[in-house]
């Protein structure tokens, strides 16, 4: 089982010098305590790209000047999905608040950072440098923590390039548009993939043990060649691994995209395959037009999707082990504008879902009579939810990852 | 010297090997009839016409002039990256085309900022124009691109509110490195580079936004303007030192040898910074042909997938090329930032590696749009059997010298008939760990 | 702003797609055919259908051999004297001179086909043409079964049965297959590979290719066992296909001269294929248009077609009927054509297609749940809505479609464009014509929706810094125009794609007029003036027609013939000789045709089909 986690690491090729892994049999016993170890915990973050907008997702459903700026678009009081006094959820999002039910879904309300920066590039380049000076723009703050943890592997399934978030320094992290990325295709009947598996594969062996095998490089200098080995045998293994995986009746999901990346990140996950950070996204939250006929689907995307994901995960006996945090550039003002739609605003909304979180609405609800600018201001600082995430969760310093000392929001 | 010429015969051969090896770094992957005019050309020869300036073959060039339809076409920036791949397979001058991808990553300019393949063509053309050339004028050059004006914020760059983004990269990137300047350098270059702005496209002076008040850069004093700044980086004692690293980590290997740095720094300066004799100079030498750099140095994406189209002479479109390059890592025209691509140990991780495993097997296959014509080589090589169509396979990629491994991986192969031989014997060799090395 | 733009555009685009390509998407169908009704009016646009019944017999003289379970049987009638009819006709002796068929001869592929076709036959001791003229015989059977119980076997069975013109050619054509797969040697029998059954011979060729020679027929089966039942059963009558009513009944449509013809057993199609069959359609929009069609061919039990060649192009018949007789939906489907001018007179310049399509709109829209599935259903709903919000809150349905007579037209029509630039590609202009009832109320709507939409796409053209229309009303022949045009001094643009488009929109009499080109409209607001009243009688069905002007087609592929030769190049890797070569081969055999037209209605049991291919003159 170790071996799943330790071939994995090879494709950074950052260090052969493996992290510390803790024999399994330990981290069963802290497990037993009653606590998830810390070393099998998994962050999920799933990036809603354009700007989501946080009043029609959490909605206050009380305030009469919601009402009064958004005709058209407000939802009704008695279709929200109350979650307390003050504020209820998109009718759409029945999973989540069945979720919330349970105890596990976070709401934290009016997170933002000074100087909203309203330019979708600049914004996400902001929340994923955790930088909102943007004078550091070079790596992200998960690219941080994975510098720092070399033992620790993330894996990026969507289809865009690698976000900011996951870079930094040495860091590498395989960006996929789905697991199947992993699988050796040989459609020629056999053959070549069979000489391909024998010459690459080496299922039993230790990785440190490449250095010195029988057969000379032709010519090569020893590092590069040996490392191109090591990384072919680690990909082998993956390919082989995915390959053993058994069939996937588990859990039915909906038919949408972000059930599917969920789904196979549940699969993954359930494997041990390895990573402890999983980064997928969801579009189409730009809704300056007609947002209500785009809109309530990605709410429904969402809800039901992640809904599944837990039920999934639950039913998989992992589902305390995995963290599920949603965020977004930036809100959208709390007028509705001629189109029908929304435009850029400043702070939203985000949630945390899982066992682990503490549950509930944390920050103030928005109080649309009291805007800045058109604009429901920001009461939290991102960063403050990345802390929570860092220090309570994955158990990394926020301090040296944020470059600044943050008090961590109370979801965990 | 290291750089002295290296003397066939007595430094060492000019056989198979030291052929491939000279044009696969100097370009791509040989096929077998390259490797063979090389031999008879001879090393100098062999050299000179890979950095002369002699015009491309005709199918480079009826590729070529659909470039700016297609950038002009709505097709986006995806078809062009593909015209780009399919002229890099039909080139007849790879060491150009080698070092116009060494200045793309140089000058990393993505189009993600950019957002036309319109102006990233252009720039593809200025890089293309000075590849082989004076670095001075290259770098003038690219200074005045609307695309990289874009890029790196050059619009905003006015008078009384100057923006430092190009001045800092021109240094830190482009021609000193880290270090060889200060914070207040980059400051009054910046200045010097106000009101070079683009507009739809086109490079546009604008006079009314450009400082031309006095500068103080790298110690000395004067109304500079951009032109001035680019004379002066490429006379900063840094500039040679800085480009022969990167020369050298290109075209050598990535472990530097601090006097073989400094001897191509000396040769930079001494032929003006210009590109050919620089590189003739370099390949021809001892250093390059140094046995510790033979399969040393890891394949870029296209390196491979355009080296192993060329090699076999396969058909295959430029959309291919590109979607299998980019699943590797490497998307022409959006490099990830301003930095380029990291490249050599950076490119392979176990997912990339098992897109390359991936894409030799649907290469060798033969069908589909990305394809080796085995029977077409089983004809021409006279190839009998399984074992012969092996032998040609391994001659072929990987200069004849196989381990005790591949050999093992390849017995299969040698049973089956000549065609299937050698699409299988492609695939393995293809997805070989030796054969992701240069 | 962009979002529900693009959803406009696309549903704009995928209606004009769908209805272009609907002659394609039914036509590779064996079993999509119609015939028409013996009784109804000729429809002057589509082809005239044969309706002289032979006897069954003589439509297949080896139906007594096939199995009355045949799920597809495929005839080919005469062929050897349709061979050498071709080889001996004008379209044969045109092809030969063309240059497509001088450059098709070096490509590789031709070559290895013929070198192939050369080998076969002359071991034979024939030449080529005589060779395949063997093969068609006197009359060519294919049927496919279904596969068998036993074992595990999920493709259907084949069977082929030749009756030859020449027995002995023939017969010397099969001796030499047999010796070349080593079923015989020295003139004998190899035992393992021949067997004899109840006094016939009969021979594996290959593992998956069984042949028998009895009566006058050869019979070639993919199992040993299949051909062994045949054998057998020979001299008996039942469960033949011969005897089956619905194959006796679809044989007496058949008319003398078809040279092909093929009958399906749809009902058995769908017990096999299950689900599949019956999977609802995900597109909503092809729902609308399309899905009474689909139904009433879901509902048929049999269907059958045939092929006649004319002197100067080839015609295909089909229909497919039933018991059930897809009746409910032909309700949806049907209606009675309202038309009151014969648009199939329309002379408009450049006119390169025309479909129209006639349906219950209102019944089609409130039966869209049993056609489409949720997807689609998601996607109609989207759309309903925009529209329902451009005209200004007139629901889509109940205010809009009840407003639509039955016909929709689509037509296409090279334009002539602006001076200046000329675009690559060339596209053609497009014009959707509506008939309302009550025209002059819904107008005002119908052109505030257009206003909307041209600011919509403004706004977006505006963010993208490019030029945006400008809306003008203005008068054409007693018809009320409104046309986006981009200011005079607009620069053309790095492809010109401006000139492709200039949307235009006209109400003149019971017609709502959307076209792409200001030009066009005007042609066809003075063409349709000009046409004469409709020819068919009232309380007639509506059949869907479209009519292609292939000559006017090829014209248009022809003038961006360099866009094609750098996709060649681009996509297939081709040097700039190979993909000229291609694309010009392409564009000669284009050249080649004239009209294609297709009609597709209902009638009582069933749904007819018709299409006619001619070459141009």
């Amino acid at each position: 089982m170790t071996l799943n986690r330790r071939d994995f690491m090879l494709r950074s090729g950052a260090s052969l010098a493996a992290g510390l892994t803790l024999p399994r049999v330990l981290v069963r016993t802290a497990a037993a305590l009653g606590q998830s170890d810390p070393r099998e915990r998994i962050l999920v973050l799933l990036q809603l790209s354009g700007g989501n907008d946080g009043l029609n997702t959490v909605v206050p459903y009380r305030d009469d000047a919601y009402y009064r700026l958004r005709p058209t678009l407000a939802i009704k009081p008695d279709t929200a999905l109350k979650l307390d006094d003050h504020v209820g959820l998109h009718p759409q999002l029945d999973g989540l608040r069945r979720l919330y039910d349970d105890g596990w879904l976070s709401v934290v309300q009016g997170v933002g950072y000074p100087n909203p920066n309203r330019s979708h590039f600049e914004s996400m380049d902001i929340w994923h440098s955790a930088d909102p000076t943007l004078e550091h723009r070079e790596t992200g703050w998960l690219g941080r923590v994975l510098e720092r943890e070399k033992a620790m592997q993330a894996l990026h399934l969507a289809d865009e390039p690698l976000p900011l978030a996951l870079r930094a320094e040495g860091v590498d992290v395989p960006s996929v548009h789905t697991i199947d990325s992993f699988r050796l295709n040989a459609d020629d009947g056999g053959a070549a993939r069979r000489a391909i598996f024998t010459l690459l594969d080496r299922p039993d062996e230790n990785c440190e043990s490449h250095a010195g095998h029988a057969g000379t490089p032709p010519g090569g200098s020893g590092s590069e060649a040996d490392f191109v080995r090591r990384t072919a045998a680690a990909a082998c293994a993956n390919a082989r691994r995915l390959e053993a995986l058994p069939p996937d009746a588990s859990g039915s999901y909906p038919q949408f995209g972000l059930a599917r990346r969920l789904h196979e990140i549940a699969r993954l996950i359930a494997a041990d395959f390895g990573p402890r950070i999983y980064y997928t996204s969801l579009g189409g939250f730009d809704t300056h037009a007609r947002q209500n006929t785009v809109h309530p689907n990605l709410m429904a995307e969402i809800g039901q999707s992640v809904h599944a994901f837990y039920a999934d995960l639950k039913a998989r006996g992992v589902a305390d082990r995995v963290l599920l945090v949603t965020f977004s550039e930036f809100g959208r003002r709390a007028a509705e504008n001629a189109s029908l739609g929304t435009d850029h605003g400043i702070a939203a909304p985000l949630f945390a879902a899982g066992p682990g979180v503490r549950g509930g609405v944390i920050g103030p609800s928005p109080n649309l009579s009291a805007l800045v600018d058109g604009d429901v201001p920001h009461a939290i600082d991102f960063r403050a939810v990345y802390a929570a995430i860092l220090e309570r969760w994955l158990k990394v310093s926020a301090r040296a990852v944020l470059g600044a000392g943050f008090r961590p929001v109370e979801i965990l | 010297m290291l750089l002295d010429a290296y003397r066939p015969g007595t430094d060492g051969p000019w056989d198979r090997r030291t052929a491939s090896h000279l044009l696969r770094r100097a370009g791509f992957a040989p096929a077998p009839a390259d490797v063979d005019d090389a031999l008879k050309e001879g090393l100098a020869r062999t050299v000179d016409i890979l950095v002369s300036n002699a015009q491309d073959a005709p199918r480079h060039g009826e590729l070529d002039v659909l470039g700016e339809r297609i950038a002009a076409g709505g097709g986006g920036i995806e078809k062009l990256a593909g015209w780009w791949m399919q002229r890099l397979l039909h080139t007849h001058r790879p060491l150009h085309a080698r070092m116009t991808l060494f200045w793309h990553n140089h000058f990393a300019t993505g189009n993600q900022k950019v957002g036309s393949p319109a102006m990233m063509l252009r720039q593809l053309r200025t890089l293309e124009a000075h590849a082989l050339g004076r670095f001075d004028e290259l770098l003038l050059a690219v200074s005045r691109d609307p695309a990289m004006i874009v890029w790196l914020d050059g619009d905003s760059n006015r008078k009384g509110k100057p923006n430092e983004n190009y001045a800092r990269e021109l240094f830190e990137l482009f021609s000193l490195g880290p270090g060889n300047y200060s914070e207040a350098d980059i400051k009054e270059a910046a200045r010097a580079f106000s009101g070079w702005h683009q507009r739809a496209g086109e490079f546009c002076f604008n006079p009314v936004l450009h400082d031309d008040g006095s500068k103080t850069i790298f110690g000395k004093t004067g109304d500079f303007d951009g032109t001035d700044v680019v004379r002066m980086s490429v006379a900063h004692p840094a500039c040679a030192t800085f480009m022969a690293r990167k020369l050298l980590r290109e075209f050598v290997c990535e472990q530097l040898d601090a006097a073989l740095v400094d001897e191509l720094a000396d040769c930079l300066r001494a032929e003006g910074f210009h590109v050919a004799p620089v590189l003739r100079r370099l390949l021809s030498s001892r250093a390059f042909f140094d046995a510790r750099h033979f399969r040393a140095r890891i394949k870029s994406p296209v390196e491979f997938c355009v080296g192993l189209a060329r090699s076999l002479e396969m058909r295959a479109p430029g959309q291919a090329l590109h979607r299998a390059a980019s699943q590797m890592g490497q998307r022409l025209f959006e490099p990830p930032t301003v930095k380029g691509w990291e490249g050599h140990r950076r490119w392979i991780n176990s997912s990339t590696m098992l897109v390359r495993i991936n894409t030799a097997t649907v290469a060798s296959a033969g069908r589909g749009e990305f394809g080796l014509d085995a029977d077409a080589w089983v004809a021409r090589a006279a190839l009998e059997n399984g074992a012969a169509a092996t032998r040609f396979a391994i001659d072929a990629m990987l200069d004849g010298a196989v381990d005790d491994e591949l050999h093992a991986a390849l017995r299969e192969a040698e049973a089956q008939p000549p065609a299937a031989a050698l699409r299988t014997a492609v695939a393995v060799i293809a997805a070989s760990p030796d054969y992701q090395l240069a | 702003m962009r979002l529900s733009l693009n959803r406009m555009r696309h549903a704009a685009r995928s209606a004009a797609l769908l209805l272009a390509v609907a002659a394609l998407a039914l036509a590779p169908w064996p079993a999509t055919l119609a015939q028409s009704d013996a009784a109804s009016a000729k429809p002057t646009a589509a082809p005239a259908v044969q309706t002289t019944p032979p006897a069954a017999r003589s439509v297949a003289p080896a139906a007594q051999l096939i199995p009355d379970n045949a799920l597809l049987v495929v005839g080919l009638r005469d062929g050897y004297r349709a061979v050498d009819d071709f080889r001996g006709g004008d379209l044969f002796k045109r092809i030969l001179a063309s240059d497509a068929y001088k450059s098709l001869e070096k490509q590789s592929e031709y070559m290895k086909a013929k070198g192939g076709l050369m080998m076969f036959a002359g071991a034979a001791g024939l030449d080529p043409w005589a060779a395949v003229q063997q093969v068609a015989g006197r009359d060519l059977l294919l049927a496919l079964l279904p596969p068998p119980k036993e074992g595990n076997h999920d493709k259907p069975d084949v069977l082929i049965v030749l009756t030859p013109q020449d027995a002995a050619a023939t017969r010397s054509l099969l001796n030499s297959i047999l010796v070349m797969s080593g079923a015989i040697v020295d003139g004998e029998p190899v035992e393992a590979r021949s067997r004899l059954v109840d006094g016939v011979r009969g021979y594996s060729i290959s593992d998956d290719l069984y042949v028998a020679e009895f009566d006058e027929h050869m019979v070639f089966a993919n199992r040993a066992k299949l051909l062994e039942g045949v054998i057998r059963e020979r001299r008996s009558g039942e469960k033949k296909l011969a005897t089956n009513e619905h194959f006796t009944r679809a044989a007496r449509d058949l008319p003398r001269e078809a040279l092909l013809w093929a009958f399906a057993d749809v009902r058995q199609f769908k017990s096999m294929t299950g689900d599949a069959f019956n999977k609802k359609l995900d597109n909503g929009l092809a729902g609308l248009l399309f899905g009474g069609a689909v139904e009433a061919f879901r509902s048929a039990d049999y269907a059958s077609a045939w092929l006649r060649t004319e002197a100067d192009g080839v015609v295909l018949d089909g229909r497919a009927f039933g018991e059930g007789g897809g009746a409910e939906w032909l309700k949806t489907f049907a209606v009675n054509s309202e038309e009151s001018r014969d648009w199939s007179k329309l002379d408009l310049p450049g006119l390169m297609s025309q479909v129209a399509l006639a349906r219950d709109w209102v019944g089609i829209w409130e039966a869209r749940e049993s056609i489409i599935d949720a997807d689609g259903l998601r996607g109609l709903t989207e759309f309903a809505n925009t529209l329902t919000t451009l005209m200004g809150g007139m629901d889509f349905h109940s205010q809009f479609l009840t407003e639509l007579k039955p016909t929709l037209r689509f037509l296409a029509a090279r334009q002539k464009l602006a001076e200046g630039a000329a675009p690559t590609p060339e596209l053609p202009g497009f014009a959707l014509v509506m008939h309302l009832k009550n025209a002059q109320q819904v107008a005002p709507r119908l052109e505030n929706a257009a206003l909307m939409t041209m600011s919509i796409i403004n706004v977006d053209m505006g963010q993208k810094m490019q030029p945006q229309f400008q809306l003008t009303p203005r008068d054409y022949h007693g018809a009320r125009m409104l046309v986006g045009k981009y200011p005079e001094k607009t620069d053309p643009g790095p492809r010109g794609i401006r000139y492709n488009f200039e949307p235009a929109i006209s109400v003149f009499g019971d017609r709502f007029v959307i076209c792409t080109s200001e030009k066009m409209l005007e042609n066809l607001i003075d063409a349709v003036e000009k046409l004469p009243a409709a020819a068919g009688k009232a309380g007639e069905l509506a059949s869907d027609t479209l009519h292609v002007d292939l000559g006017e087609l090829s014209r248009l592929l022809d003038a961006n013939r360099e866009v094609f030769i750098a996709n060649q190049m681009l996509e297939q890797d081709f040097s700039r000789e190979r993909a000229t070569a291609r694309v010009g081969m392409l564009l000669e055999a284009a050249r080649m045709l004239g009209q294609l037209s297709m009609r597709v209605g209902p009638v009582s049991d069933g749904l007819n089909f018709s299409l006619r291919i001619g070459l141009a003159r």
